[in-house]
């Protein structure tokens, strides 16, 4: 009898030990969400082909563990957070999440990843309180906070750039009142005078009635910020040179507003104006200019923001993963290696600052014009801008 | 000064950019009562088949041809194929076109993808008019002069020709009209051509102005039911003068109110709503 | 009384399967199994409107998310007693519906399709712009869901799977019975023929405006039930993609039956998670199943299986 009870507790210490060590070695699953439908469908797919870009680079695999990613489309809408979450954690059983572009989406599942303690890398949305109000240890951003490099973009406006009396238009929703308060903090603080804001609705078509507003008060103002996100930049910028306000009143904007990826669209009525965003396609460094030509290889058209942001994702987390020797099971010291996480990104240097949020340089820049294409030519960088950036940081 | 006539010129080329949108809904709504949930979706179609025609040749006036001609085919298609089977069921019908709403979608995001474009202006109309201290799009004044001409022949159309007068005898009452001779389902395949070729060629001539991208479809359906019921259903006239009093109240509500720029266009709409149920023109 | 046993012993039916299910089902089909029940009450609320009543509605979501939106606001200001905030949500609903149907209820047919629809988009965009009040558009999160009022944890996905088959069964029941009541038998009769009421001496139009607020109703706890299951609720609650959502369930499933609604509910939820696995042209599938239906079977799928699903009183 003793014999045997013996051998069984033998048999099932071995397998319990065996199981473990299968833990350790069997591939580790991460779930990538974003949107594959809708109106951000280019965002979702541009941060899908950037985070697959850099785990083909390292053979999917990290510290001997092979990696497998699972997707799911999020339509950008949020009611189906949640249900794709769980469906990622409870059947597909993956142990880190990362992606998001709506941050709506990642809203939904903060309580979900949080009490359930899966490590996620949001890689696009940009709701400040993701790392702010309602910031987790498991949560961590790699791409910027609604406002961040307007903080850096609204100071440089006013002390170097020499406007002092803008009029800002920003849709009306939250990205658009919180990236238009993080230009206003330093450029009034440091003197500058905002003459008006206007928030046309998210899905504005036609911009005329605001232009003309615009035109009407032309003799207060030296120049216009504004912020627009894919269809409404185009519009935004195409009609700002139709009404005449290109020639007469400068603007000036979040990059957002000139991605690369719109710039075709615009065409001549995009050239000369200035912007500020924490990346460019022609940032010069070995690993921006390697990236560009591996993503343009592979997929055969250049990368944008959102691209290199899901890159910098897969980067991140490989990066961690090596760091604990692929022990992602240990989720306190996965999470404190992320926290570590320090690299040169395509976009510049990369680390999270103690918010888990991204510090990063916002590089100033201005659409040109060249061979028949247009671009973002960087003209000036400011460094380390975290998400409570102010210019006291600066080091002089 | 300049402000408000260039508010009025904005208020001018919204508007009749809708009359183009509504007034395809109401034709067919009048005529068929066939409230043609998929209207939305043959603008977004002939707003990428410009696009996709603009593309390759770079010609507007194969574009317009292109949308106005090629899309009705999807509309008489849907007609003759499968409204037909659903004769006077009026709801089943209604049905019908919102099942093909989702179906046209899915088809334009498979065929086009789910980035938002725009459309390209036609070169001589790519830059602005000055005009005593006023700048004004050269395109817009394109799109109000285009406009107006398809609205007075939409009404000559009606009124003054021997088809005209058939197709309102079908409105007023078909089982007469079929009795007189009049060959009632060719006029009823004929107006819902017309009425999807009216929507996709508002798709091409808004495409430089709104853009096409997913979701636009029922953007544009909810604009012309506004119009719509604001105006009157079946009426050209309701079409025609909703359409330019949601322009102006849009435009001037968005440039004195912003804080209810959302809501410039359904407040009118909910007080026609209480106040006279059938709209302005209504039959 | 039969008629009245055979249709709550249905709508108990499809309880008890699902209650003989859940315990067997992973957390992942245990959430899905809680969408279809509480879609299921959503759809037949709404049909409530279109089959039993003849009044085709695409702005039923604005009931839907009223109810969501109160119950939220209610659990994260000051209780999270799910009692309080299903009575708040759905008195919420009934308030709209009650506004609302002063001015729909005019008309019918087409144009009362297109009048819920704008008045839903209204709702929508004022829960869009108010931000300081219902999170604009990255909406409310954080709500937890808690043992107030209720006598187990429902906090664990199975614990309220639980909760949502109780729901299912009572709202069933209910509806079963409200179907075959006086009152209900009245508004069918209204259906067929207004001026054959009339002429009967019944005030049409308070039947139809009562009618209409009690599908509000309805819908505005099943909206209730999912801001609980989500713990969250965006503008895309009220939105027109969620009552055409709900219409969908009810043509397909077949309008003026009692569990059509419940089997659309079942089939689109289906379609929406499981089919996206295997292609991504699924809303095509959706929309050309949706024609067929409406072509083939314009009874919907088990309205045309007749008899065995308890189709509506001649």
């Amino acid at each position: 009898m003793k014999l045997k009870s013996l051998a069984v507790a033998a048999v099932t210490g071995l397998m319990f030990a065996a199981s473990s060590i299968a833990a350790e070695t069997g591939p580790i699953k991460i779930g990538f969400m974003a949107p594959y439908v809708g109106v951000y469908t280019k965002l979702g797919t541009d941060m899908d082909k950037g985070f697959h870009l850099y785990l083909d680079e390292v053979g999917y695999k990290a510290a001997g563990r092979q990696i497998v990613v699972s997707k799911e489309d999020t339509e950008a809408k949020p009611e189906l957070g949640p249900t794709k979450a769980r469906k990622l954690i409870e059947n597909d059983n993956v142990q880190i999440i990362a992606g998001i572009v709506h941050s709506g989406v990642a809203m939904s599942i903060r309580d979900m990843v949080n009490d359930k303690k899966i490590p996620l890398v949001v890689t696009n949305a940009g709701a400040p309180e993701i790392t702010g109000a309602k910031k987790s240890p498991y949560i961590f951003r790699v791409s910027f906070a609604n406002g961040q490099q307007d903080l850096a973009g609204g100071w440089y406006a006013y002390n170097k750039l020499g406007f002092k009396k803008m009029i800002v238009i920003a849709p009306d929703y939250a990205a658009g009142h919180d990236k238009a308060n993080g230009f206003m903090k330093y450029f009034k603080e440091a003197g500058g005078q905002i003459v008006e804001e206007i928030y046309p609705p998210l899905n504005t078509n036609d911009f005329g009635p605001y232009l003309t507003k615009i035109m009407d008060k032309q003799k207060e103002i030296d120049g216009v910020w504004a912020f627009f996100a894919g269809s409404g930049s185009i519009r935004l910028i195409t009609q700002y040179d139709e009404y005449g306000l290109k020639a007469s009143i400068p603007l000036y904007t979040i990059g957002d507003t000139l991605d690369d990826a719109f710039l075709p669209s615009m065409k001549d009525s995009a050239v000369g104006i200035k912007n500020y965003l924490h990346y460019a396609d022609t940032v010069k460094s070995p690993e921006n200019e390697k990236f560009v030509k591996a993503y343009t290889e592979k997929y055969k058209e250049g990368p944008g923001v959102f691209s290199e942001q899901g890159y910098v994702g897969a980067k991140a987390i490989v990066a961690a993963i090596e760091a604990v020797k692929g022990n992602v099971e240990d989720k306190e010291a996965f999470i404190a290696a992320l926290r570590k996480v320090k690299f040169a990104a395509p976009r510049g240097p990369f680390s999270f600052d103690e918010n888990q949020n991204v510090i990063e340089n916002v590089y100033i820049r201005r659409v040109d014009k060249g061979d028949g294409k247009y671009f973002n030519t960087i003209l000036d960088t400011i460094p380390d801008v975290d998400q409570n950036w102010s210019p006291a940081k600066m080091k002089k | 000064m300049n402000f408000w006539a260039m508010q009025t010129m904005n208020s001018l080329s919204l508007g009749i950019l809708l009359f183009l949108i509504a007034s395809g809904f109401s034709l067919i709504f009048g005529l068929m009562r066939i409230a043609n949930l998929a209207h939305g979706s043959f603008y977004l179609l002939g707003a990428y088949v410009g696009l996709a025609v603009l593309n390759k040749t770079e010609s507007w006036p194969l574009a317009v041809l292109a949308a106005s001609v090629g899309v009705p085919v999807a509309g008489i298609l849907l007609q003759r194929l499968f409204l037909n089977r659903l004769h006077n069921q009026e709801l089943p019908q209604v049905l019908l076109t919102f099942g093909f709403m989702f179906i046209f979608a899915d088809l334009a995001l498979y065929l086009w993808g789910g980035t938002p474009q725009t459309l390209p202006k036609p070169e001589m109309f790519s830059s602005s008019v000055r005009f005593m201290g006023l700048v004004f799009p050269a395109y817009r004044l394109f799109v109000i002069g285009v406009g107006l001409f398809i609205a007075v022949g939409l009404w000559l159309f009606l009124e003054k020709t021997k088809v005209g007068a058939m197709v309102r005898a079908g409105v007023d009452d078909s089982e007469m009209a079929r009795a007189v001779g009049i060959n009632v389902p060719l006029i009823f395949t004929g107006v819902f051509a017309l009425g999807v070729a009216l929507a996709a060629l508002a798709g091409v001539l808004g495409g430089p102005i709104i853009g096409v991208f997913p979701g636009l479809d029922l953007e544009i359906l909810l604009l012309a039911l506004v119009v719509v019921v604001i105006g009157g259903i079946g009426s050209i006239k309701g079409a025609f003068v909703g359409s330019l009093l949601v322009g102006i109240l849009d435009n001037f509500g968005k440039a004195l109110f912003p804080e209810i720029a959302f809501f410039t266009i359904f407040a009118p709409m909910a007080l026609v709503l209480a106040l006279r149920p059938k709209g302005l023109f209504g039959k | 009384m039969s008629t009245a046993k055979k249709r709550i012993s249905m709508v108990l039916g499809v309880a008890l399967l699902s209650g003989a299910l859940a315990p067997f089902l992973p957390n992942y089909y245990a959430g899905l199994l809680s969408e279809v029940l509480i879609f299921a009450v959503f759809a037949m609320s709404l049909d409530l409107l279109v089959g039993f009543m003849g009044l085709p509605s695409l702005g039923h979501a604005a009931y839907f998310g009223m109810g969501s939106y109160t119950a939220g606001l209610i659990a994260l200001n000051y209780t999270h007693n799910i009692w309080v905030c299903a009575a708040a949500g759905t008195l919420a609903a009934l308030v709209t519906a009650l506004l609302f149907g002063l001015l729909v209820l005019r008309t019918g047919g087409a144009s009362f399709l297109m009048i819920t629809l704008a008045l839903s988009q209204i709702l929508w965009g004022i829960a869009f712009k108010w931000r300081s009040f219902t999170g604009g558009e990255d909406g409310l999160s954080g709500i937890a869901r808690t043992s107030m009022g209720i006598p187990w944890d429902l906090t664990p996905v199975h614990g309220f799977l639980w909760l949502a088959i109780i729901f299912f069964a009572v709202m069933g029941a209910l509806i079963a019975l409200y179907h075959i009541s006086p009152f209900g038998l009245a508004l069918q009769g209204i259906r067929e023929s207004e001026t054959r009421m009339r002429s009967l001496g019944y005030n049409v139009w308070l039947y139809k405006y009562i009618g209409h607020a009690v599908a509000a109703m309805v819908a505005g706890v099943s909206g209730v039930m999912f801001l609980f299951y989500n713990s969250f609720v965006s503008p895309n609650y009220l939105s027109t993609g969620f009552s055409a959502k709900a219409l969908l369930m009810v043509i397909l499933g077949g309008s003026g039956t009692l569990l059509g609604p419940v089997f659309g509910s079942l089939v689109i939820v289906a379609l929406e998670n499981v089919v996206s696995f295997f292609t991504e042209r699924w809303m095509m599938i959706i929309g050309a199943t949706y024609v067929l239906v409406v072509l083939f079977f314009p009874k919907g799928v088990l309205g045309s299986l007749g008899k065995l699903t308890g189709r509506r009183q001649g």
